[in-house]
């Protein structure tokens, strides 16, 4: 993957560890475990990077119905504050020529824009922008995979009736290869690697559904009442 | 997972402490919802990674269903109400 040059200038802002990043190497986390854990929570939690994600969202999303709609030039989605080679990729990615379904369309922009927010550090980011380029000329089919391992889980599961030292730690090896799967390009990360990117993956997509769900609901609020709203819609976050 | 074997071995070139491990799982467990912050002193490994699985798969289905909603509201509204909807989802953020 060639986008991994990108960990080195932007490194983590908060964090003291950017003089050792390595593009690609996989030493950077055991070497940085303990400086990083703190810096990379609260950038999911911070509700700046909320912001901008949720900027980023909607100007792909724009951009996406633009594109869809009539062959327009597409404009980079990410203005501010990211790195040179990751807008170049934007918008290389967004002028798609094959017709992807809506939904799956709007979640690949949301990935991306996620993506672009972290500032490709993890692994599941680089896995997610190299997936983009991919998918211009190959459709990958997804749900494949989940199959085949929902599969080795329940045959996990139904097999290791006592719980000897061997059978947990079957288990557990079973079921770290289901979550590695689940998180993209993680299928062969090792145990802390594995563990580590799940933890940030999950606040970031937490952050995602939160965003989105804001999203959705004002934009029906907006579709419903056709008068000029008065009413704030419900927000809770 | 060839880490596991190694930390048994206790090799020179990785060695992965059981005590990192442990604070990695409490970490994620930590973010999940449904054990957040359990007082439990051992954090059972294969509880919190079929949780954090079963977390992620519903994350990502509602984020299919949202996706879905949205481009049904993307497509049938129009443009300056669906700005005016960003903006108002802007500055309530």
């Amino acid at each position: 993957m060639d986008d991994s040059s990108d960990d080195a200038g932007t490194g983590a802002g908060t964090g003291t560890t950017a003089g050792i990043f390595l593009p690609g190497a996989r030493k950077r986390v055991k070497l940085s475990l303990v400086k990083q854990q703190q810096p990379r929570e609260i950038h999911w939690k911070n509700p700046a990077q909320a912001k901008i994600y949720n900027l980023r969202l909607i100007n792909s999303l724009r951009n996406l119905t633009i594109d869809g709609n009539g062959s327009k030039s597409q404009s980079p989605s990410s203005s501010s504050s990211s790195s040179s080679i990751t807008t170049t990729k934007t918008a290389q990615s967004s002028s798609v020529g094959t017709k992807l379904p809506p939904s799956r369309a709007i979640k690949e922009a949301a990935d991306s824009a996620l993506a672009m927010t972290a500032r490709g550090q993890t692994r599941w980011i680089r896995a997610i922008l190299s997936r983009r380029r991919q998918m211009r000329k190959i459709v990958i089919a997804k749900p494949k995979v989940m199959k085949k391992w929902r599969r080795v889980e329940k045959e996990g599961g139904g097999g290791g009736g006592g719980r000897g030292g061997e059978e947990k730690k079957k288990k557990v090896k079973a079921k770290l290869k289901f979550l590695g799967h689940l998180v993209p390009g993680c299928t062969k990360a090792s145990m802390v690697d594995l563990l580590e990117e799940t933890a940030d993956y999950v606040a970031a997509l937490e952050l995602q559904v939160r965003t989105m769900k804001a999203l959705s609901d004002a934009l029906s609020s907006a579709s419903n009442v056709t008068t000029p709203p008065t009413l704030p819609p419900p927000f809770s976050s | 997972m060839s880490s596991r074997s190694q930390r048994s071995r206790q090799s020179t070139t990785t060695r992965i402490t059981d005590e990192q491990i442990v604070d990695l799982l409490t970490k994620l467990q930590d973010l999940l919802p449904e054990t957040r912050s359990r007082s439990s002193g051992r954090v059972a490994a294969s509880k919190v990674l079929q949780e954090t699985c079963n977390h992620i798969r519903s994350l990502h289905k509602e984020v299919d269903d949202l996706s879905e909603r949205l481009s049904e509201l993307l497509a049938t509204t129009d443009t300056t109400s669906a700005q005016a909807a960003i903006i108002r989802s802007l500055l309530e953020m």
